[in-house]
């Protein structure tokens, strides 16, 4: 059963042209020049019940406007929408109900009453019978530990603990959609894996259907099967995340930095690592500020430690860091025909 | 409705501030100060005199020190909120809740104005009373004062809601915000008693809402031997008032609403 339907989605925004300065800002005041800005475009999409689905692109591609859409918080521009059978922004007490969101970047705890408050009351909001209500505390309690925070107040808890506390609340009323709007963000990798586990379990155990959205494709990795990437509101790919992991998994992004005094040797570094590797195909490379070069590697076709070993031997490396690939490179050879 | 919900939200409002106490040993302070200086600066109006304008020194001064108890009663700061929360995007953890934004407001400010009147309203009060020593009516008075006191609450509640909502489209109500204060203190009675304005300011006044919020509570308070007639005059004026801002808030609520887009995220 379908538990949300998206069928060519799209919501336009209306952006008033700012001029430049002082006399444009004044002139702005009466200015009329609004453009139209595209923030989702025909997106269509189809989640089922118990699903977790992975949502991700690059800043701006329209993921959070979506989000805001299937909440009900925002009204598309056209067509279809249901979350669960309804559309989001009729009737949307009731609605709001039966979902759940949690934004990493927000609380939606009471900043300045003890966690256990932030329950307390989420549970006569949602009015969520007593049974329920302690039979989910149990839960909770197993998976976070949460007793041990009952007594702080949420502003003094770390951003892991919020976060955790954040995430059980939304299964708190016993949703049957909840979104998790970047919920591992600016969090470290320990807090990020138990996190994870949070979801995973309570997903497992309920039956949730999730809708996540991050940054980080190993959140994708541990948490679904499916993946759903869009850029520029649309989608560029809605599949399994195995062939996402296939295609890209071996990829690694080098970050080379040269010392100040050799800053213009990074053209000649770049053209002659070109030169030295035949499979140049493999290699794609991106200078960047204060003397960094950045190399996107296939590591099945050519070495990264081979690179390295290259770079090493012929010039002064001032610093290395070695990264997964990110969501924008992926999107970019998606384009380029990296899934086709 | 569900009243439950909204009750949780009033006490939530109220647990917040309480938790943030150290705002209203300042407030008081500051409410302390206040009431010295209209004090003296009254006692230098009344001069030689012992009524004007059909009011006593006691009468005037404990209208305007109790018109300061209010407004800080009633300063819970609506409007300031639903901005901020616009311009950092916070606005959306309210619409993902089962409740009615406007009653959400409505019910925290509820909470709010209850910590005032424990916390600030009281204490002061008792300085009022006991330290400036104020005569205050006791009488039926009193129970009509109550009643006033809730529907100018209401009143006081739409107004800043309305501001608040501007915020959905200008993004910065700073100047709103202010300016509104100034004319509500002032057109409402709350710097000087209505009956000190010239006639004409009198008339405007009379058909404007700000002075249900200040000058019939507090006229209903301080003006010995009023007649049931005048009270329920007074309080059908502000009734008439609750309604009226009851429904074009609502009204104007349902545009915004509808137009809003949320920033950020």
């Amino acid at each position: 059963m379908a538990m949300i339907r998206l069928e060519n989605l799209s919501k336009h925004y209306k952006v008033l042209n700012r001029s430049e300065g002082l006399s444009g800002a004044l002139k702005d005041l009466f200015s009329r020049d609004y453009r139209i800005v595209k923030a989702v475009s025909d997106l269509s999409l189809e989640v089922n019940a118990g699903e977790i689905v992975g949502f991700v692109g690059p800043n701006g591609a329209g993921k959070s406007t979506t989000i805001k859409m299937m909440t009900g918080v925002l009204k598309p521009t056209s067509g279809l929408l249901t979350v669960n059978g309804r559309i989001p922004t009729k009737n949307r007490a009731q609605n709001m109900q039966e979902i759940g969101v949690v934004f990493g970047q927000r609380t939606q705890l009471w900043w300045d009453l003890p966690v256990i408050e932030s329950f307390k009351i989420l549970r006569q909001i949602y009015r969520v019978d007593q049974s329920s209500y302690n039979e989910n505390m149990n839960i909770f309690e197993e998976l976070i530990d949460l007793k041990a925070l009952y007594s702080t107040p949420v502003r003094y808890l770390s951003l892991g603990q919020r976060m955790l506390c954040d995430i059980v609340a939304s299964f708190l009323h016993n949703p049957k959609v909840i979104f998790l709007d970047e919920p591992t963000i600016g969090l470290d990798i320990s807090i990020k894996s138990r996190i994870r586990e949070v979801i995973k379990t309570l997903n497992e155990h309920k039956q949730t259907t999730i809708i996540l959205t991050t940054h980080d494709l190993s959140d994708i990795e541990a948490l679904c099967k499916r993946i759903v990437i869009i850029d520029k509101g649309t989608t560029v790919y809605d599949g399994s995340i195995q062939k996402v992991s296939s295609m890209f998994g071996a990829h690694r992004t080098l970050k080379i930095q040269l010392p100040p005094a050799e800053y213009l040797a990074l053209d000649q570094l770049a053209t002659s690592v070109n030169g030295h590797f035949s499979q140049a195909s493999a290699i794609t490379m991106e200078q960047s500020e204060e003397g960094w070069i950045h190399f996107t590697i296939n590591q099945d076709e050519v070495h990264l430690m081979d690179v390295l070993n290259y770079i090493g031997h012929h010039y002064p490396v001032h610093d290395i860091k070695i990264e997964e690939i990110s969501i924008d490179k992926i999107v970019k050879n998606i384009y380029e025909g990296g899934l086709a | 409705m569900n009243m439950g919900r909204y009750l949780v939200i009033a006490k939530s409002s109220f647990m917040t501030r309480v938790a943030r106490r150290s705002t209203f040993i300042f407030t008081f302070l500051g409410n302390l100060a206040y009431i010295t200086v209209i004090y003296y600066l009254w006692m230098a109006v009344y001069e030689g005199n012992s009524m004007l304008n059909g009011m006593t020194f006691n009468q005037a001064f404990a209208y305007l020190a109790l018109a300061s108890s209010l407004f800080t009663m009633f300063q819970v700061y609506t409007e300031w909120f639903m901005s901020a929360h616009i311009l950092n995007g916070d606005i959306i953890t309210s619409f993902i809740k089962p409740l009615d934004y406007q009653f959400n407001k409505l019910f925290e400010a509820f909470g709010a104005v209850i910590s005032n009147f424990i916390t600030i309203s009281i204490p002061t009060l008792l300085v009022i009373i006991f330290v400036f020593d104020t005569k205050i009516e006791v009488g039926l008075n009193l129970a009509f004062f109550v009643i006033s006191l809730l529907m100018a609450m209401l009143i006081s509640f739409f107004i800043d809601y309305m501001i608040g909502l501007c915020s959905f489209y200008t993004e910065s109500i700073w100047g709103i915000c202010t300016t509104k204060d100034v004319i509500v203190l002032f057109l409402s009675g709350a710097m000087v008693p209505i009956s000190f304005f010239p006639e004409y300011l009198q008339t405007i006044c009379a058909y404007l809402p700000f002075q249900a919020i200040y000058n019939i509570p507090l006229t209903i308070v301080t003006t010995p031997g009023l007649s049931l007639m005048d009270y329920a005059n007074a309080l059908a004026m502000q009734g008439m008032w609750v309604v009226i801002l009851l429904l074009v808030s609502r009204l104007l609520h349902a545009v915004a609403t509808r137009t809003i887009t949320v920033n950020g995220g």
